[in-house]
């Protein structure tokens, strides 16, 4: 019997038994089901009305059990240990007004002293009138005025780069520096020391991130090899970026640079690095962490730096050959979608910049001051200077006998207490303010930033008056 | 319509596709049982129960829509899946055809396994709930307030 012939048969046999031979109940049974399924799918679709509505009691209930939600979350501990803030009224290079009261300002990050320069705020003065405040339009879309093009010149020049593209924010430079480079699949192996908007960048490239310990060359070898690529291997070739910072916010240390570059020939990589914290600090004269270890800048293969810190403007640059920032007019989110770089702000950081060429010496009172500050603030009970001899950032940390205090939280709420006893002694000085959200979040601690303006007199008054602030606390 | 709009809760269960790929699905099952225990009688009562149960629970007890996130700021919250179909449209092609496996499952059944004794009360029983279930009398209404909230 062929195989159509037996599904033939089968078939037959199965509508004769069906139709003839089945007795009383199963062609009811069987004939109710078809006449229900003639009848469901003769319906036409339609729209039921909508529900019938609560009774008394059961609105009562509902309205009983409803509880409201706040409308923002409840702050957390961190939070509102963060949440004490100074509103600063007036400025001069070295002191900023809170209520009434002039305070030695060691918070913020005014390296060279050019806030509130004469010279400086007069030719912002001058640019406002020129050019107003500001296009408002991103760099490709009408914001591009005659000062921008000036200044990318004159940071390539300064920085001795081929060429220079500028950033409108400082936060956005390295955040969008990094995803337009690094894409999905990519690998970024990157410091664990690295500041906040760093790893921001880092996290919106969507790669594949490796982490190594913060400034630890063994550990970098050994991401490095894992991430080696086999000749024999069938894995596809992707682009690696190593991401480092010239001069770590986080921890006041720099990097052990020609290492790194040795690493580099070796294991071929691309190097990113940030140097917001370095430009105008690290070298004779100010050019950053390349100039400090006499390595070309161009061995460098992308290096973005800040107008907002040595320079004391606003904004942000990356440095590099010209396809480098060629590829960033199109693909730097932050250079594309957000508008230009107010122009007063690009004159004054112009302005730094030949400031600081025309006068390298202050870069030699920056230094002698940082060493004043770290041989005033090394021996004072209970408290660990961190960081490197060279660097203005410079962090005071609780010692081993405060590791007890195992809520971290509870050495914030003591920093915090030496930094609101600071300012009885006429010092503004600031906690080391981390986003909880931070994957490594380094040790609490109180950030100091020196300042090339300091006067000796200044420098030991304000070092006696952090020395009997903590002694008043601990 | 607009992307947003999209219940994908439920948007899956349109695809003709879909619809072939689920009788495909009960005829392997059937066939496994008999491939597995071939001396065993009551494949296909087993078949239309545990189908049966299947789909009660995820078609009229499940609510809301566990899988996607946000899920639509709980609109549909309170509505079963069977519920969502077709934004509540009664006697759509969509719920025709899901009112029809259980029937047809039902006869299948009830000629393999006969008129009588345990096997056909569960089964008349097992498609009885579930097919009721799809009736346009009973779209949001929950008996005894059972799983009402």
């Amino acid at each position: 019997m062929t195989g159509l012939e037996s599904i033939y048969h089968t078939v037959f046999h199965y509508v004769k038994e069906y139709f003839l031979t089945s007795t009383s109940p199963n062609l009811a049974i069987h004939g109710m089901m078809l006449v229900f399924i003639v009848y469901l799918l003769s319906k036409r679709p339609f729209k039921p009305k909508e529900g019938e509505k609560l009774t008394k009691a059961e609105e009562d209930q509902l309205i009983r059990e409803w509880t409201p939600l706040p409308l923002a979350p409840k702050l957390t501990r961190h939070e509102i240990i963060n949440s004490n803030q100074h509103i600063i009224t007036a400025s001069t290079p070295t002191h900023s007004t809170v209520n009434d009261k002039q305070l030695l300002n060691l918070a913020r990050s005014n390296y060279l002293g050019l806030i509130g320069n004469k010279g400086i705020n007069e030719i912002a003065e001058n640019t406002i009138k020129k050019y107003g405040v500001g296009s408002c339009g991103p760099r490709g879309f009408y914001g591009t005025i005659d000062v921008h093009l000036e200044l990318e010149k004159k940071t390539a020049e300064f920085m001795k780069s081929p060429e220079a593209i500028l950033y409108s924010s400082s936060y956005a430079t390295i955040s969008s520096a990094i995803p337009s480079f690094s894409k999905i699949g990519d690998i970024l192996i990157v410091d664990k020391g690295i500041c906040q908007p760093i790893s921001v960048g880092v996290a919106l490239s969507r790669s594949r991130i490796y982490y190594f310990e913060h400034n630890n060359m063994q550990d970098l070898e050994r991401v490095l090899k894992e991430t080696e690529f086999k000749s024999n291997d069938k894995q596809k070739l992707v682009r690696k970026f190593v991401v480092i910072e010239g001069l770590y916010y986080n921890f006041g240390d720099i990097p052990p640079l020609p290492k790194i570059l040795e690493l580099k020939e070796k294991y071929k990589f691309r190097l990113i690095m940030d140097e917001s914290h370095s430009v105008g600090v690290l070298g004779k004269t100010g050019r950053g962490i390349t100039e400090h270890y006499n390595i070309d800048v161009n061995s460098i293969d992308i290096l973005t730096g800040s107008y907002g810190n040595a320079f004391s403007s606003g904004g942000g640059f990356c440095c590099g050959s010209p396809q480098v920032t060629y590829h960033q007019r199109l693909n730097g989110v932050g250079y594309v979608f957000s508008a230009s770089l107010p122009p007063y702000l690009a004159q004054c950081a112009k302005a730094g910049i030949s400031l600081l060429e025309e006068n390298p010496n202050v870069l030699e009172k920056l230094h002698s001051n940082i060493k004043l500050y770290r041989q005033g603030l090394s021996n004072i009970k209970g408290v660990v200077l961190g960081g490197s001899d060279l660097s203005p950032i410079i962090h005071l940390y609780l010692d081993q006998s405060y590791k007890t205090l195992d809520e971290r939280d509870d050495q914030e709420v003591i920093l915090e207490r030496v930094a609101e006893k600071a300012i009885d002694h006429g010092l503004l000085l600031t906690r080391a303010k981390y986003v909880e959200a931070e994957k490594f979040i380094p040790k609490p601690s109180i950030r100091i930033c020196v300042n090339a303006e300091l006067t000796k007199d200044l420098i030991n008054d304000s070092v006696k008056g952090i020395k009997d602030s903590f002694n008043s606390v601990l | 319509m607009d992307e947003f709009q999209i219940n994908r809760n439920q948007s899956w269960m349109h695809s003709r596709r879909f619809w072939v790929v689920y009788i495909f699905a009960i005829i392997i099952s059937k066939l496994t049982i008999s491939l597995l225990f071939p001396h065993y009688e009551y494949g296909w009562l087993f078949i239309t129960a545990s189908h049966a149960i299947v789909t009660f629970l995820g078609m009229h007890w499940q609510k809301g829509i566990p899988f996607f996130f946000p899920a639509n700021q709980g609109k549909y919250n309170r509505l079963t899946l069977w519920e969502q179909i077709d934004k509540g449209q009664q006697y759509t092609p969509t719920r025709k055809f899901f009112t029809l496996v259980p029937i047809v499952l039902f006869m299948i059944t009830l000629h393999a396994n006969g008129y009588t004794g345990i096997p056909f009360y569960i089964n008349a029983i097992s498609s009885f709930v579930v097919v009721l279930s799809k009736m346009p009398k009973m779209d949001r209404v929950r008996l005894f307030g059972i799983n009402k909230y």
